[in-house]
C-alpha cells in the first residue's frame, strides 16, 4: 500500500504555504497525517501536491486571554490535552479531546487537521461547535473568520476553499460555573465514534441551569447541535434530561458497516443524557 | 493403553527426562525471554528489513470480482511505465509453473496467479516487478483487465443445491467433501436418554492477523540454477518439495532461508504461496524480487481465513445431568480452494467430547466451496470451534435442567484415575486431573463471592453475568488427521518430526541449530535454552540458537498445533543425551572415576558429593576437538549430536474409520471464569474479573506460558466480540483494512489472572504438553456464557458470533422473560 505519485513541498513560512496552496485543485495540506496518509496509502485520496505545514513557525501556539483561547491549528491533539490552562478555561476541550484517537495518534494528529478533515466522528469538531469557536482561515487572497457552527457542510466537507488554510481556532471564554460532559460509543477503545455526545452546562449559584449546549456526532452529516433551551431553569433532574429524547425524534442517522441507524438513534439518547448529566455535575462542582 | 506403542526413541527421551526425584534447576522458571533484547530494540531483522543487492519489488493486482472469467489482460500501459521491469500474468504461470499444493481431494486447482478465472475477491490476476514498490503499485493501476462476471457463490447452503454456479467446474459440485462418522451407538443413546438439547450455531470467518504479513524474497542464481527464497516463517523441511514442484525445479535446487516473523497465529503455518510466488518472479527476471503482502491482500487473499461454520448440534443427557451422546452436523464454508483438505475437522475430532465422559458421537461434515478466500490455519485449527459448540450445548443442558453450570460440568468430568483415556473417536487424552483444575479456578476467583455479587447487582437492576467454561487443549498433531477422512486416500503420511543439532564447541559454548523456522512470536529460543540449561546446568543466556536453511536441514514440521515446545524439547533432550554420554566417558577418563559417579553441575561435570572434583565443559570440549590421543580409542573427535524426534505416539486409523487412531494425544485442560457487567443501553461490557487456570503438563517457563494463554484469550475475545470478515452480496470484502476489521487491543482486554496446574504427560520429554492455543479455545465460549447470563432476564441464547453491542441492545430492549 503505497500512495500514488505526488509532489511534496515543505514550506518554511505561512506566505510560502499559501502561495503553494493557491492553485487549489489536487492540493492537500499535511499536518499530523493521521487521516491523510493512510487514505493516500490506500489510494482513496490521490492528491497531486502535498504541502507539509509542519515547518511553519507559530502555528502550534496555544494562548489564553481572559479565559478565551487561541489554539494554533498545528497544535497536537495531545498538546491540547496536556495544556492545563486550556483545560481549565474550557473543560469540554479535554473531555472531548480524550476521545480523539489514542495516545500515539494524538501526538501527531493536530487540532486544525481534525477540524479541516471533518470526519463525521471527529470529537474536536463536536467540541468546537458546542463552544461556538471561530475558525481563522487564510489564503493568498486574504483571511476570514468562519464560525465552527457553519464550517462543516457534510462528511469530510467544509466551507474551506481549496486554496485556504485553517490557521487557528478561537474559543470564547466560558461563563463561571460551566461544566462539560462527553460520552462516546465506538467499536473498541478509542476507535472512531459510532455515536457521541458533547455537552456543556452553565449553572447559577443555586445550581440552576442558565445555559446548555448539546452536540451529537454521527446522527447527521455534520456535528448536530440540539437546542436544549428547555434545560434552562432546571437543575438537570431526570425529567429534564429525559425530555432530551423527544428532541432527537426525527433524526435519521445512517446505517453503515459498523452499526445501524436505529442503534445510533437509541444510543444517541443515552449518551446525550449522560453527557448533559455529567456537565451538570461538573458545573456544580466547578463553582 | 500401553506405553509400548510409543515411538521407541521418544520413549527413551521420556524415560530419561521424567525424573522428578531431583528438583529441576532451570525448567519451570520464569526466566526472561532470550529473544526479547533483539526484538524489543528493533534489531530483529524481519523480512522487510532484508535488502539484497539489485533487489526488485513486486506488487499484485487483486480481482475486484468474486467470480469472473478473465477475458483479456492489457499490460502495455503498465509495461511502459518507467521503472517497471516486468508484468506477470496467469499466462506466465501457465507456461512456467505448476499449481500450488493441495491436500484436498478432487480437481480443485489453485495457481499463484489466476489463469482462466478468478474465484474470489482479491485473488491475484497480475503482478508487477519494478524498481520499487511504489512504481509496482502505480503500474498495477495501469493494467487493464476485461472480466466476464459469473454468478457468485456465497451461501454454502445454496451452493450445495442442484443448479448452483460452480466454483470449480471440473469438480461438478461445490460440495468438496461430505461424510458422516459414527463412533459408538449414537441413535440408541439419543433414544435412551431422558432429554436432549439442540442448537443451530454459527461461527464467523475471521483470520490470524500478524503485524508482519507474509513476505518472501526470491533470489534465483542463473549460474547454479539454485532458487534461494528468504521467507518469514516456513515449516519448510516438511513441504519444501511441494514448493519445488510448483516451481518445476528439482527440490535440491531450492534453498529456503528462514527469517523471523512478527506473528503468525497459524497464518504462516502452511505458507507456500508467497514464497513460491517470490521464487517464481525471481526466476522470470533473474534478479532478487521481494514480495510482501499488504494488509488488504492479507485480509482478502491470504489463503488463511479461519473456520466459517454452520452447525446443527445436539447433546443427549439424563435427568441427573449425565451426558450420553453428541450429534454434530456441520457445513463448513471453505472458500474457493481446499489446501488443507478438511484437516481442521480432524482437529475437532481429537477432542470432540471435551473433558466429558460422552461415549457416543456422530459427526457429519459437508465441506463446501464458495467464492471466498480459502481457509487455512488459525489458532485452534478448528478445535476452538468445536469447543464453543460443546460448551454452548452444555450451557443449554444446564438451563434445561435448571442445574448450576459448574455442577453439570463437574458431574461429567473424566475422573482423575482413568488416564490415558480413550475418547470415542480413537484419540487418547494422555493424562489429567480435571477436578483439580476446576477446584483451583473456583478458588482463584473466589467464585462464591461473585455469585453473591451478581445477586446483589441484579437486585439493583444491574446486568452482571458470570461465564464458566472448560476446554481440552490437544497438542502435537500427527499427520493422519489430514487423510483419515478418506477410505482410499492418495497420500498417507505418518511423520511429523522435529530435529535439533547441538554442538558444544572447543571453548565449551553451546550452539544449537533448529530445523524449522519457529520464530513467529513464540519463544523457541527460550525453550531450547532452558532445556539445555537443565541438561548441562549452564546459563541459558549463554546458549546460541541458529536456524538451518533447507539445504542443511534435518526433518522438521514447524510450530503449529501447539507442538513446537513439546517436539523441540524432545529433540534437544535426545541430542543432549547423546552428548552427555560422550562427555561422561571423557570426564570419567580424565577424573578417573566411574561414569555413574558423575553429574552435570555448574557448567560442567563433577564427581557426586565431591565439590572440587569438577571439569568445565570447555575442558572436556577442548580435549574432544584438539586432543584425539587423549580420547578413548574408539571415540571420534568433536562434540556434536543431531536428533530427529518423531511424534511420540501415533497410531493408524482402522479401515472403516470407526476408530481414527491416536493422532493428537497430549491433551491439556483448562477452565476460565469471567464476570462481566453489561450496559444494556449501549451494549458495551466491562470485565469485573477474568481468571484462567491451565494444565499444560510440565511447564518450561511460566511467564511465556502466561503470554500464550493471555494472547490466545484476547484473540478469542476478538472472535467473540469484534472480528468477522464481511462479504457483501457480490462477494467483495467490506472490511479490508483495520478501519473496520476490529482487533481487540490491549486496552480492550481484561486483566487476566493465569493459574497453572502441572500434570505431566507420560509420553513426552519432561512431561510437557503444548499450550499455544488454549486461550482461544475458551474465550468465545466464556463470552457467550457470560453475556447470556448477564441478559438472563431477557431469555437470551447466544447462537452466533461475534456478539455485537448492537445485538445486546436489541436483546435488552426485547420483552423480559422473568
Amino acid at each position: 500500500m503505497k500512495p500514488a505519485p505526488f509532489a511534496y513541498h515543505a514550506p518554511d513560512t505561512l506566505d510560502e504555504a499559501l502561495e503553494l496552496l493557491a492553485p487549489g485543485d489536487g492540493v492537500r495540506v499535511l499536518a499530523g497525517g493521521q487521516s491523510l496518509v493512510p487514505m493516500m496509502k490506500a489510494r482513496a485520496l490521490r492528491p497531486t501536491v502535498v504541502i507539509d505545514v509542519n515547518r511553519i513557525p507559530g502555528l502550534a501556539v496555544v494562548e489564553e486571554e481572559g479565559g478565551a483561547l487561541r489554539i494554533g491549528a498545528l497544535t497536537r491533539q495531545q498538546a491540547l490535552l496536556d495544556n492545563d490552562v486550556a483545560g481549565r478555561a474550557q473543560p469540554l476541550l479535554h473531555a472531548a479531546g480524550r476521545f480523539a484517537g489514542y495516545l500515539a495518534t494524538r501526538h501527531r494528529g493536530t487540532v486544525g487537521g481534525s477540524l479541516a478533515f471533518a470526519a463525521p466522528w471527529a470529537e474536536l469538531s463536536a467540541a468546537m461547535v458546542a463552544l461556538d469557536a471561530q475558525l481563522e482561515v487564510r489564503s493568498a487572497r486574504g483571511e476570514r473568520t468562519v464560525p465552527a457552527r457553519s464550517f462543516f457542510t457534510g462528511p469530510n466537507e467544509t466551507v474551506l476553499e481549496p486554496d485556504e488554510l485553517l490557521t487557528s481556532v478561537h474559543v470564547p471564554a466560558a461563563a463561571p460555573r460551566t461544566g462539560a460532559g462527553f460520552h462516546e460509543v465506538s467499536a473498541r477503545y478509542r476507535d472512531f465514534a459510532q455515536v457521541a455526545a458533547a455537552a456543556t452546562v452553565t449553572v447559577d449559584d443555586a445550581g440552576v441551569c442558565t445555559a446548555a449546549e448539546l452536540v451529537l456526532l454521527c446522527v447527521a452529516p455534520v456535528p448536530h447541535r440540539v437546542d436544549v433551551a428547555h434545560l434552562v431553569g432546571t437543575t438537570g433532574d431526570a425529567a429534564a434530561l429525559d425530555a432530551v429524547a423527544g428532541l432527537l425524534v426525527g433524526l435519521e442517522p445512517l446505517d453503515d458497516i459498523e452499526v445501524s441507524g436505529t442503534y445510533r438513534s437509541r444510543v444517541a439518547v443515552t449518551l446525550a443524557k449522560r453527557a448533559l448529566g455529567d456537565a451538570f455535575d461538573h458545573a456544580r462542582g466547578a463553582a | 493403553m500401553s506405553i509400548a506403542e510409543q515411538d521407541p526413541n521418544a520413549a527413551k527421551v521420556a524415560r530419561e527426562t521424567a525424573g522428578t526425584e531431583t528438583p529441576r534447576r532451570w525448567l519451570g522458571k520464569s526466566l526472561n525471554r532470550v529473544e526479547d533484547p533483539r526484538f524489543l530494540r528493533g534489531q530483529g531483522r524481519y523480512l522487510d528489513d532484508i535488502k539484497l543487492p539489485g533487489m526488485l519489488h513486486a506488487a499484485v493486482l487483486g480481482s475486484p470480482h468474486a467470480h469472473a472469467k478473465i477475458i483479456s489482460i492489457d499490460t502495455s500501459k503498465a509495461e511502459a511505465l518507467p521503472g517497471v521491469v516486468r508484468v506477470v500474468t496467469g499466462k506466465d504461470v501457465a507456461e512456467h509453473a505448476a499449481p500450488l499444493p493441495s491436500f484436498g481431494a478432487g480437481p480443485i486447482v489453485q495457481d499463484m496467479i489466476a489463469i482462466e478465472k478468478v474465484r474470489h475477491y482479491g485473488e491475484t490476476v497480475a503482478a508487477v516487478i519494478a524498481e520499487n514498490r511504489y512504481i509496482a503499485e502505480d503500474a498495477c493501476d495501469l493494467i487493464e483487465v476485461v472480466y466476464e462476471q459469473l454468478p457468485v457463490v456465497l451461501d454454502p447452503v445454496a451452493a450445495r443445491e442442484e443448479g448452483s454456479a460452480l466454483v470449480h467446474e471440473a469438480l461438478e459440485t461445490n460440495t468438496a467433501y461430505e461424510r458422516t462418522f459414527s463412533f459408538g451407538e449414537v441413535d440408541r443413546a439419543f433414544e435412551d436418554a431422558d432429554r436432549s438439547v439442540t442448537a443451530n450455531l454459527y461461527w464467523p470467518r475471521s483470520t490470524g492477523m500478524p503485524m508482519d504479513t507474509n513476505g518472501a524474497i526470491g533470489d534465483y542464481d542463473r549460474g547454479t540454477g539454485v532458487v534461494t527464497i528468504h521467507a518469514n516463517s516456513m515449516n519448510f523441511t516438511y513441504f519444501l518439495w511441494l514448493i519445488a514442484g510448483s516451481l518445476k525445479i528439482p527440490a535440491g535446487k531450492l534453498r529456503l532461508v528462514p527469517v523471523v516473523a512478527g506473528g503468525s497465529f497459524g497464518s504462516k503455518f502452511f505458507m507456500h504461496k508467497v514464497p513460491t510466488f517470490a521464487g517464481f518472479l525471481s526466476m522470470l527476471v533473474g534478479k532478487p524480487v521481494k514480495y510482501v503482502e499488504d494488509r488488504r491482500t492479507h485480509i482478502t487473499n491470504n489463503d488463511h481465513h479461519g473456520s466459517d461454520r454452520r452447525y446443527d448440534a445436539s447433546l443427549a443427557f439424563d435427568d441427573d445431568g449425565e451426558f450420553k451422546a453428541l450429534r454434530i452436523s456441520c457445513i463448513d464454508d471453505y472458500g474457493a480452494y481446499l489446501q488443507f483438505g478438511t484437516g481442521t475437522h480432524g482437529n475437532a475430532l481429537s477432542q470432540i467430547v471435551g473433558p466429558y465422559r460422552i461415549q457416543h458421537v456422530e459427526y457429519s461434515l459437508a465441506a463446501v466451496l464458495t467464492n471466498k478466500n480459502q481457509q487455512g490455519a488459525y489458532r485452534g485449527f478448528g478445535a476452538e470451534v468445536s469447543n464453543w459448540i460443546l460448551e454452548r450445548l452444555v450451557d443449554l443442558a444446564a438451563r434445561d435442567l435448571d442445574l448450576d453450570r459448574v455442577e453439570i460440568r463437574r458431574r461429567n468430568l473424566i475422573p482423575a484415575g482413568s488416564f490415558p483415556y480413550r475418547t470415542p473417536t480413537g484419540n487418547i487424552y494422555d493424562s489429567g486431573n480435571y477436578q483439580g483444575v476446576l477446584a483451583k479456578v473456583l478458588e482463584d476467583v473466589d467464585y462464591d463471592h461473585w455469585v453473591e455479587y451478581r445477586a446483589k447487582a441484579r437486585a439493583e437492576g444491574r446486568h452482571v453475568g458470570i461465564g464458566v467454561v472448560a476446554s481440552q487443549e490437544r497438542s502435537v498433531f500427527s499427520s493422519t488427521e489430514f487423510w483419515f477422512w478418506f477410505d482410499d486416500p492418495q497420500f498417507t503420511p505418518t511423520s511429523s518430526p522435529e530435529s535439533a543439532s547441538v554442538r558444544i564447541g572447543p571453548t565449551g559454548e553451546i550452539v544449537v541449530t533448529l530445523h524449522s523456522q519457529s520464530m513467529w512470536g513464540n519463544s523457541p529460543e527460550t525453550v531450547v535454552s532452558q532445556v539445555l540449561a537443565e541438561e548441562f546446568d549452564v546459563d541459558p543466556a549463554s546458549v546460541v540458537v541458529n536456524y538451518a536453511d533447507s539445504q542443511n536441514a534435518l526433518p522438521g514440521t514447524g510450530p503449529g498445533g501447539s507442538r513446537y515446545t513439546v517436539m523441540v524439547a524432545g529433540a534437544v533432550a535426545g541430542a543432549s543425551s547423546e552428548l552427555k554420554d560422550k562427555i561422561r566417558r571423557i570426564a570419567s577418563d580424565k577424573l578417573e572415576v566411574a561414569e555413574a559417579d558423575l553429574e552435570f553441575r555448574d557448567g560442567g561435570v563433577g564427581v557426586v558429593g565431591v565439590p572440587d572434583r569438577h571439569l568445565m565443559l570447555a575442558d572436556i570440549a577442548m580435549t574432544a576437538y584438539m586432543f584425539r590421543l587423549d580420547l578413548p580409542p574408539d571415540m571420534p573427535s568433536g562434540l556434536a549430536a543431531h536428533c530427529t524426534y518423531d511424534h511420540p505416539l501415533t497410531t493408524l486409523p482402522n479401515a472403516d474409520r470407526s476408530d481414527l487412531g491416536i493422532f493428537y494425544p497430549f491433551v491439556g485442560h483448562a477452565w476460565h471464569i469471567a464476570v462481566i457487567e453489561v450496559d444494556i443501553e449501549t451494549g458495551k461490557l466491562e470485565f469485573l474479573r477474568y481468571a484462567a487456570v491451565h494444565d499444560a503438563g510440565t511447564i518450561v517457563n511460566p511467564r511465556t506460558l502466561d503470554g500464550q494463554v493471555i494472547g490466545g484469550t484476547v484473540q478469542g475475545l476478538g472472535t467473540a466480540l469484534y472480528e468477522e470478515i464481511l462479504y457483501d452480496d457480490l462477494g467483495r470484502v467490506r472490511n479490508e483494512s483495520f478501519e473496520h476489521y476490529h482487533l481487540p487491543s490491549s486496552m480492550d482486554a481484561p486483566s487476566i489472572t493465569v493459574g497453572h496446574q502441572e500434570t505431566p504427560s507420560p509420553y513426552t520429554a519432561y512431561g510437557i504438553k503444548g499450550a499455544g492455543e488454549g486461550g482461544r479455545m475458551l474465550a468465545p465460549a466464556i463470552m457467550s456464557a457470560a453475556i447470556e447470563d448477564a441478559l438472563s432476564p431477557y431469555g437470551v441464547t447466544v447462537t452466533s458470533l461475534p456478539i455485537s453491542a448492537e445485538q445486546i441492545v436489541e436483546w435488552a430492549t426485547g420483552p423480559r422473560s422473568d
